[in-house]
């Protein structure tokens, strides 16, 4: 929003400040200054960010913002509307509301003998400064008060509209209207409009209509000066995409008293635009009953505390109808305060509201910063937090590099995994089509991580710890934490699947994989679930070849959750260290080329019971003279007893049990 | 010499077993000359070794293991048998030693007894051979004297300066050890010594005994310091032939990286746990109610402009802010309460060097009995100060947000300049930080709390921005690219 220095001057007399001092003021005490700009005419324009007023509909007019200024440096507020110029007579227009919800207030003049010509100068220059195309007077007009005084106005050709009455009503369903940008709207119950005889002249709030807008020709106009119901305006707004001054301004709850001070504005500008213009008849003005706004009590002690620091009633009361609020001592120390009818349509309903008047032009920086006096309570663990930090350093320090990735993927690279689009959440309004659906694996930025750096990289290791989302039936999807860890290489890719079973020791000691069969992405024969404590907690797999770029993609897909949670079973007790020696001895069994040794070992540990120490694999070997088709696999079995030293005789003993046991099983051993 | 004052009877005496008992006999048997009494300066101690054996270890224990309970003992090797001549010029302390494989009468004679002759010469100056050399048979008459306390303390006193003078010069560990089996060995000269002090008077035996232990004393200390010697040596030559070249690369994995937001993050949490807050986490994927209405932005409301949201399927919205933690914070725990929330939030944005649609927060909220804006600006001073990790200047002026009242934009003075006015803070010296406010009283009603007895502060910190400014990282893009040119760098 755009202000003009001089304007604000003429406003608020006796502001003696230079206008980057009076940007920085405002800043401190009102709403953010985003720069000021010395312009051609000797003018100077204070830019205020938009986001920072929209809870003040005051200012969206100068004199909103020329009432802060004036109250900041001690300057005197000149109003420049005279109500006194309204006239007295019977209306010669008739309005009718529907609905006072949607429009409390719609208030209108009748002007007979206009010309419509080009604004003076002074006119124009002052609506080019702050941004706003000049276009005829009486156009002109009804910007300008909008600008001075943030009241939206809209004028008609008189006769160009049908019947004798305006009214403001919903849009019928399947109504159109064209509008003054020239574009068509199709309207519709939730829309509001201005509407004559025929039909809709205006989307209320928004945009007049083309038919019925000011032209050369026009002789008679009908001048709008009406109050808006906030949402209503903001819904049609955004429905129609359709942002102008008067729905920005609107949506911010503007002053239904405002109205007739526009028309009154409107006025004594008009007569000295357009020459000869007179009245006909008076003020229409259809209006809701309006409830005064209800007094606030503020008692000092309770704003001292909220501030943290000590203040004078007097001051309070000084600032307080500086900035035109009413205030009364109802009790001792306790202000009755009323908020003025421009800031009490949303911004100023309680005590809370009137902290910040107060603080803010006091000076936030006359509040030193004060320890609270606080009972010491230990935050509560974050766990899963926690859990994660662990994930992330143990990752980390086995040379992974984290990556971040977006929540973001496409139905192409979720299909080219092997997953259903369907399942996915899908973005309403996605910035693009190539983000319209809620990840529900990392794979899919994982594998554009692959690629991407497999251009650079002959190997390397990398991570993502994120959420996945997966849709429920009803109410918020699931987030479930994953950790997704890849090791590329050009290599065949087992020596990094390995490495990742590694990795996936390190995270959950004793975990162990079991092989299964392969997901669309994943390589056919390569590919395990992680089972840990009985459950489990993710799966190690290649990436399926054809997914990569240049080499191969080892990846561990871990559900941190589960793993989480698993984690925190362990419990460690401490088992006396064995006081007696242990014998060692190596069995190799003879078996098919796909059988699992981690099986045989099993086994053997069964056999072995309680013996045993621990075994350990040593080595599988295929070759002469083993039958083709066939391994054998070496394991060194470690094995005590707890009471004393066994003998030679016994460890034989124990051995020879283990062999005839695997032998009856049909295993075949080479001893 | 005046320690020989008293000596009774000093001469020399032969200490083989047989030989030894038959000189002795005779030596009883008959007095001795006068001459060689009164000249008898001289011990000398011959002895004779034979069948020692050489023996080795035919291969080295292996060491113990897993699976090797106990040591594996090897054979020993047989090297041969040796015989050592040995004889000690108690006197002045020279020994003479030989080494010989063989243990014959032509040994003892041409490669000993001729040397032992050379020093009796004069003093008992027996009658040698025709040849002037002892013969075998003169052996026997040579020697006549009997031991005394004096002679084994000559004996000895000399023996001990010999040994450790051969001690000094060892070259080798062998050498070393031969000493050691020399003079020390079950059949050393001392041991030899040891085995006469039976003959001595019983007055003298004890004296003598204790003598003999110091000296076998020192030897050994000075034996096991000449070891010491040897191993350190062995030992500093091994270490120095294994050098490294610390400049190669070490193998593979490096340490992987944290990607900066994860570090700062941590960073964070860190500062803020250690005042007693509490992390928490929320849904990414929020409900509209939590995300605005309950943080007093009802539907329809301007507000809602500031955050472009991205709408999903069924009504639910991605969150575009962490601030619905702090109602998931004050429904969980209710008051009091500290918390932060950090984490991943989502605007409906076009991507550019300094816009994006997915970035990171972290919300901050503390509700308790009278929180006041004076206890908001002490809270923020002294969390920025950990953050930035120095002094920072902060600064409140009015800001709109609907869930605090009154609601500030908390400035700093500019890092770089120090508020002294930069192109980075655009020469205003101050640089806009974070949003902040005290709770909306509508905020605490919605999640349950009594506004008129718990009040509080909130705050959001640009977590994303952060990083940004502490890395001088200008793209913001980057963050989310997965290149590891990028993160390799943190």
């Amino acid at each position: 929003m755009r202000f003009s220095f001089n304007w604000l001057a003429e406003l608020a007399e006796g502001i003696n400040v230079s206008p980057e001092e009076l940007g920085r003021l405002i800043t401190m005490c009102t709403a953010e200054c985003e720069g000021v700009e010395r312009i051609e005419s000797g003018d100077s324009i204070i830019e205020i960010d938009n986001k920072s007023i929209t809870h003040r509909p005051d200012l969206w007019g100068h004199l909103g913002l020329a009432r802060e200024a004036a109250a900041i440096t001690g300057g005197r507020l000149r109003d420049p509307v005279r109500p006194e110029l309204l006239p007295f007579d019977a209306p010669a227009i008739g309005v009718e509301v529907e609905d006072y919800a949607l429009s409390p207030r719609y208030s209108a003049l009748t002007l007979d003998n206009v010309t419509v010509a080009p604004s003076p100068r002074w006119l124009q220059s002052r609506l080019a400064a702050i941004g706003i195309n000049p276009i005829n007077n009486i156009v002109d007009v009804t910007n300008y008060v909008m600008a001075e005084i943030a009241q939206p106005m809209h004028a008609f050709d008189r006769d160009l509209l049908h019947g004798r009455d305006i009214l403001v009503r919903r849009a019928r369903a399947g109504e159109r209207i064209l509008a003054l940008n020239e574009e068509e709207y199709a309207l519709d119950p939730r829309d509001l409009v201005i509407a004559d005889e025929r039909g809709a002249i205006a989307i209320a709030g928004v945009i007049g209509g083309l038919d019925t807008g000011i032209g050369g020709s026009t002789r008679r106009l009908v001048l709008e000066s009406a109050n808006f119901q906030a949402s209503s305006v903001r819904r049609t707004s955004s429905r129609h995409k359709l942002r102008t001054d008067a729905s920005m301004r609107f949506e911010k709850a503007q002053d239904p008293h405002n109205t007739v001070r526009g028309l009154a504005r409107a006025l004594e500008l008009l007569e000295e635009v357009s020459p000869g213009i007179r009245l006909a008849g008076g003020l229409a003005d259809a209006c809701a009953p309006l409830a005064p706004p209800a007094p606030i009590l503020l008692p000092m002690d309770w704003l001292a505390r909220k501030l943290g620091r000590a203040i004078e009633m007097a001051d309070v009361v000084r600032i307080l109808e500086r900035l035109q609020f009413g205030v009364e001592e109802t009790a001792p120390q306790v202000l009755s305060v009323t908020a003025p009818s421009w800031r009490s349509t949303r911004d100023i309903s309680i005590k809370d509201d009137l902290v910040e008047e107060v603080g803010r032009m006091i000076g936030y920086g006359s509040i030193a910063a004060k320890p609270p006096a606080l009972p010491v309570l230990p935050p509560h663990p974050n766990e899963e937090r926690l859990y994660h930090r662990q994930v992330r350093t143990t990752l980390v320090e086995l040379g992974f590099t984290e990556v971040y990735n977006y929540s973001f993927v496409n139905e192409h690279e979720v299909r080219e995994l092997g997953l259903d689009p369907g399942d996915h959440l899908k973005v309403a309004n996605p910035i693009s089509s190539d983000q319209g659906l809620m990840r529900t694996s990392l794979l899919a930025g994982i594998r554009r991580n692959i690629n991407l750096n497999s251009r650079q990289f002959e190997e390397f290791r990398l991570f993502e710890i994120g959420r996945e989302i997966h849709r429920q039936p009803q109410g918020l999807p699931s987030e479930i934490p994953h950790l997704a860890a890849v090791i590329a290489s050009r290599g065949d890719g087992a020596a990094g699947l390995m490495a990742l079973k590694r990795v996936a020791e390190h995270l959950m000691p004793g975990c162990e994989l079991t092989p299964t069969g392969a997901r669309a992405c994943e390589h056919p024969a390569r590919a395990a679930e992680v089972h840990w404590r009985g459950r489990a907690a993710g799966r190690l797999f290649e990436l399926h070849p054809s997914l990569v770029e240049t080499g191969r993609a080892a990846v561990l897909d871990l559900d941190l959750a589960v793993a989480r949670e698993l984690a925190a079973q362990a419990t460690i007790s401490y088992a006396p260290i064995r006081r007696y020696p242990a014998s060692a001895f190596d069995l190799s069994v003879v078996v098919g080329l796909r059988e699992l040794a981690g099986g045989i070992g099993k086994k053997l540990a069964g056999y072995a019971a309680g013996d045993l120490v621990s075994i350990e694999f040593l080595r599988q070997y295929t070759g002469p003279p083993l039958p083709e088709g066939s391994k054998s696999v070496s394991f060194r079995l470690t094995v005590a007893s707890s009471g004393r030293t066994l003998s030679s005789e016994e460890v034989s003993a124990i051995r020879s049990r283990i062999i005839d046991a695997m032998r009856t099983e049909g295993y075949e051993l080479r001893v | 010499m005046a320690r020989f004052r008293n000596i009774r009877v000093a001469g020399p005496i032969v200490l083989n077993a047989e030989q030894g008992q038959a000189l002795e006999q005779r030596s009883r048997a008959r007095s001795l000359p006068a001459r060689l009494v009164e000249r008898s300066r001289i011990v000398l101690c011959v002895d004779e070794k034979t069948q020692i054996q050489a023996l080795d270890r035919t291969q080295p224990g292996p060491p113990l293991k897993r699976g090797r309970g106990a040591t594996i003992t090897h054979d020993y090797k047989r090297n041969g048998t040796t015989t050592v001549f040995a004889a000690l010029n108690a006197a002045n302390g020279t020994a003479i030693s030989l080494c010989q494989e063989r243990h014959r009468h032509k040994e003892w004679l041409r490669r000993f007894a001729l040397s032992v002759h050379e020093l009796l010469k004069e003093a008992s100056a027996p009658a040698p051979d025709r040849r002037g050399r002892l013969s075998p048979r003169s052996r026997g008459r040579l020697i006549e004297w009997v031991l005394s306390l004096a002679m084994v303390e000559t004996a000895l006193t000399g023996l001990e300066s010999g040994a450790h003078e051969r001690i000094r010069a060892a070259a080798t560990v062998e050498e070393l050890e031969r000493v050691r089996v020399e003079v020390l060995g079950r059949k050393g000269t001392l041991a030899e010594i040891s085995k006469g002090l039976g003959k001595l008077a019983p007055e003298e035996r004890a004296a003598a005994g204790r003598l003999l232990n110091a000296v076998k004393q020192a030897l050994e200390e000075a034996l096991e310091a000449r070891r010491a010697e040897f191993r350190e040596a062995a030992a500093g030559a091994r270490f120095a032939a294994e050098w490294i070249d610390f400049t190669l690369l070490a193998p593979p994995p490096a340490r992987g990286h944290l990607h900066p937001i994860s570090r700062i993050q941590a960073e964070i949490e860190d500062v803020f746990t250690s005042l007693g807050f509490t992390v928490m986490d929320g849904p990414e994927v929020e409900t509209e109610y939590h995300n605005f209405d309950a943080l007093n932005i009802p539907p329809d409301h301007p507000a809602r402009d500031m955050q472009d949201t991205f709408w999903l399927a069924g009504g639910s919205l991605l969150r575009t802010h962490t601030s619905p933690v702090q109602v998931r914070g004050m429904e969980r725990f209710g008051p009091p309460l500290r918390m932060i929330a950090p984490g991943r939030v989502f605007r409906n944005e076009e991507v550019d060097a300094s816009h994006e649609h997915t970035f990171y927060q972290l919300e901050g909220m503390m509700v308790d009995r009278e929180v006041s804006v004076a206890h908001l600006v002490y809270f923020m001073q002294t969390l920025l100060n950990a953050v930035f990790k120095r002094e920072v200047t902060v600064r409140l002026r009015p800001g709109y947000f609907p869930f605090v009242e009154p609601g500030f934009e908390l400035d700093i003075h500019c890092l770089i300049c120090g508020g002294r006015g930069c192109p980075v803070c655009k020469q205003g010296g101050w640089v806009e930080l974070l949003p902040c406010g005290l709770v909306h009283p509508n905020v605490l009603r919605l999640s349950g709390i009594d506004s008129e007895e718990w009040s509080g502060f909130a705050f959001g910190l640009g977590l994303t921005r952060l990083v940004m400014m502490r890395y001088a990282i200008d793209d913001i893009r980057l963050l989310q690219g997965g290149d590891l040119r990028f993160l390799n760098q943190f």
